[in-house]
């Protein structure tokens, strides 16, 4: 037996060979000014559209497999691209754009980077790095636009 | 383990200096040099008899008794009314809303009294509880950043990911953290085998479910998690068995009594599930759980049609649930029956009902399990109006579920405003817009049941058939469960296909 919360019920119960996307969280570095962007401007961003931040440093960007499971449905909705093409950005930049082999990469990466953005599972989310809001909001809360399910 | 806890324990007078006391013993504790990481999570409390129950509750906590784990950290906070770890535990535990709201603000109250670990555990706990997911989860990755060899902090992150989160990756991380600090530590072969079974390989669930037994096989949960892995197979006989040797070595294992009605109820047995949920709500040890079997021997009758007995079995589960304090649970029933009900106006009447129980309840119960059952009354008002061609009246309510999720509400209420407006547009036959909608509220037969039907209008076979045999293997009963799977003709409690 693993106890459900009795007064949850049926929701969340048991959700028996169920496949979830989660909520993807873009993680900036904490020395980073910028708190919150807009859905366009961050499109901008990981298309590397600007190349850097108001503050001069230069974006650079940390990602997992945008083709995986988690990211492949929720990504596209703010690169307005398919995870192939994600990847073929990717591949012709290869030194702003990097697709490493787990979360913890992309946070140590953003941690160690003062001009990086990395897109992580919101379950992975530390301290190490800043979260920012899309269009005001953070990941988790209703209508943020790389919400998983 | 309680040794190791033990360590950390001492009596002083100044809880400040017992903080840093604390953490200084768990530095030492690790054995080697000041960057070493700590071993374990320090335990604050001015008193060894709190720190002794403490550690008993949290030891009752991995065998999964409940029960028996809230009942050991209350008699800490008898001892140490300002034990802030003991508080946070039971608000993550207790099945009593009351009691949860209470202890979450405690153990607010006394963050500042614990060492930076413990606080860290007070804001992923009490963070997630409030909506705060972005905080809450930085918490717990931070404070299991600073004890990555704690494995009963490794397992309950887990638990919590894999229960409360369905976030199987990241809860088998840590459980297998957990195991590689000691593969004999019990509770994560359990944990792992729900994993695998969640991950749909039953034989793999199997498998290390029978070592969690071969570790505690005096134990009742083993064999009540492995009846739960055998229902999941369809092997029903062979999980009664499981669950008769669960209660043949623990009588009191009021769990396994709960799991037999289940089984029965899953059988289409309905009498002899009825005789089992007697004998669990008798078991029960408390309030909340007394409150949920009264409701799950009503929902038998639904489950046979017997509609006239099941509105006697509610509102006696109804008056059941005021005289135990169980407000929401009495709102409930009303909704349930609602639910089935067949005459428009008398679940209209029952849902009026129903709201005006939860406004009384207002104050005495945590708010986010107010807004909850009131997101569910909201979805069911929606499904009803629908069925009575009242399109206009659902699209209000849709809107004010949606102002209610918006408003930083509990993912279940998200969920109920994603399976009102799913409904709503299926009724409308929007079918590619219902899809969104219906696939965000997850493990709702209802919604998957609409889902269905919603692939197979827009064409997408394939989709339609893989829901259409989930459902059909579906084994965790509910009202919702029972409401979807029983009589798909009926149109009493969901639209009906126009």
């Amino acid at each position: 037996m693993l106890r459900p919360r009795t007064l949850f019920l049926g929701l969340i119960l048991c959700a028996a060979q169920l496949c979830f996307a989660r909520d993807l969280a873009i993680v900036a570095n904490k020395s980073n000014a910028t708190s919150t962007v807009t859905a366009a401007e961050l499109e901008k961003i990981l298309k590397l559209s600007v190349s850097s931040w108001p503050d001069g440093k230069k974006v650079k960007i940390f990602m997992t497999d945008p083709g995986s499971l988690e990211s492949k449905t929720i990504l596209p909705r703010v690169y307005k691209i398919t995870p192939g093409e994600i990847k073929a950005l990717a591949d012709a930049h290869k030194a702003d754009i990097q697709i490493v082999g787990s979360d913890d990469i992309v946070l140590t990466m953003v941690d160690n980077n003062p001009g990086a953005i990395g897109v992580v599972n919101v379950y992975s989310i530390n301290s190490q790095v800043k979260v920012l809001k899309i269009d005001g909001k953070l990941p988790m809360e209703q209508g943020y636009l790389l919400h998983g399910n | 383990m309680a040794t190791e806890r033990k360590n950390t324990m001492k009596l002083l007078p100044n809880l400040q200096r017992l903080s840093q006391l604390v953490i200084a013993l768990a530095l030492c504790a690790s054995g080697s040099a000041e960057k070493a990481p700590p071993a374990k999570l320090p335990v604050t409390t001015s008193s060894s008899e709190a720190a002794q129950y403490f550690e008993a509750g949290m030891v009752n906590y991995e065998n999964h008794k409940w029960n028996l784990a809230v009942d050991s950290w209350n008699r800490a906070i008898k001892a140490d009314p300002k034990f802030a770890q003991a508080y946070v535990w039971i608000c993550f535990t207790t099945g009593d809303p009351a009691e949860e709201a209470r202890d979450r603000a405690k153990a607010k109250s006394l963050i500042n009294n614990v060492s930076p670990g413990e606080q860290l555990l007070i804001r992923w706990l009490v963070g997630v509880r409030e909506n705060h997911y972005v905080e809450g989860i930085m918490a717990m990755n931070d404070m299991l950043a600073m004890f990555p060899h704690d494995k009963r902090l490794n397992f309950m992150a887990g638990y919590w990911l894999f229960r409360w989160q369905d976030e199987y990756e990241i809860s088998k991380k840590f459980t297998l953290r957990a195991l590689a600090e000691d593969p004999n530590y019990a509770p994560c072969y359990n944990q792992i085998g729900y994993i695998y079974s969640r991950e749909g390989d039953i034989d793999k669930a199997l498998e290390a479910i029978a070592k969690y037994i071969s570790f505690l096989p005096n134990e009742p949960n083993p064999h009540d998690s492995y009846g739960e892995m055998l229902r999941f197979a369809g092997r029903y006989q062979d999980a009664l068995e499981q669950y008769r040797l669960a209660l043949k070595i623990d009588p009191t294992f009021y769990i396994s009594q709960k799991e037999l009605g289940e089984t029965y109820s899953l059988m289409g047995n309905e009498p002899q599930a009825r005789k089992e949920y007697e004998k669990a709500i008798a078991l029960a040890p408390n309030s909340s759980a007394k409150a949920e079997y009264s409701q799950k021997l009503a929902l038998t009758y639904v489950r046979e049609k017997n509609y006239a007995e099941a509105d006697i079995a509610y509102l006696d589960a109804a008056a059941k649930a005021l005289s135990l304090k169980q407000w929401i649970w009495e709102a409930r029933a009303h909704r349930v029956m609602a639910m089935y009900e067949p005459n428009h106006s008398s679940a209209m009447r029952n849902l009026a009902q129903a709201d005006a129980l939860l406004s009384a309840a207002a104050g005495k119960v945590a708010q986010i399990d107010l807004e909850e059952e009131k997101a569910h009354i909201l979805r069911v008002r929606v499904e009803r109006l629908l069925d009575a061609g009242d399109t206009s009246d659902a699209e209000s309510l849709v809107a004010e579920l949606e102002r209610m999720a918006s408003d930083g509400s509990g993912v279940n209420t998200e969920r109920s405003y994603h399976g009102a407006a799913g409904t709503l547009l299926f009724a409308q036959q929007n079918y590619a817009d219902a899809i969104p909608q219906l696939e965000e509220d997850v493990a709702n037969p209802l919604s998957m049941r609409l889902l269905i039907m919603a692939y197979r209008e827009t064409g997408d076979a394939d989709e339609a058939g893989n829901l259409a045999r989930k459902l059909r293997t579906w084994k965790v009963p509910s009202v919702e469960e029972a409401l979807a799977i029983s009589d798909s003709s009926n149109s009493k409690s969901i639209v009906a296909i126009k």
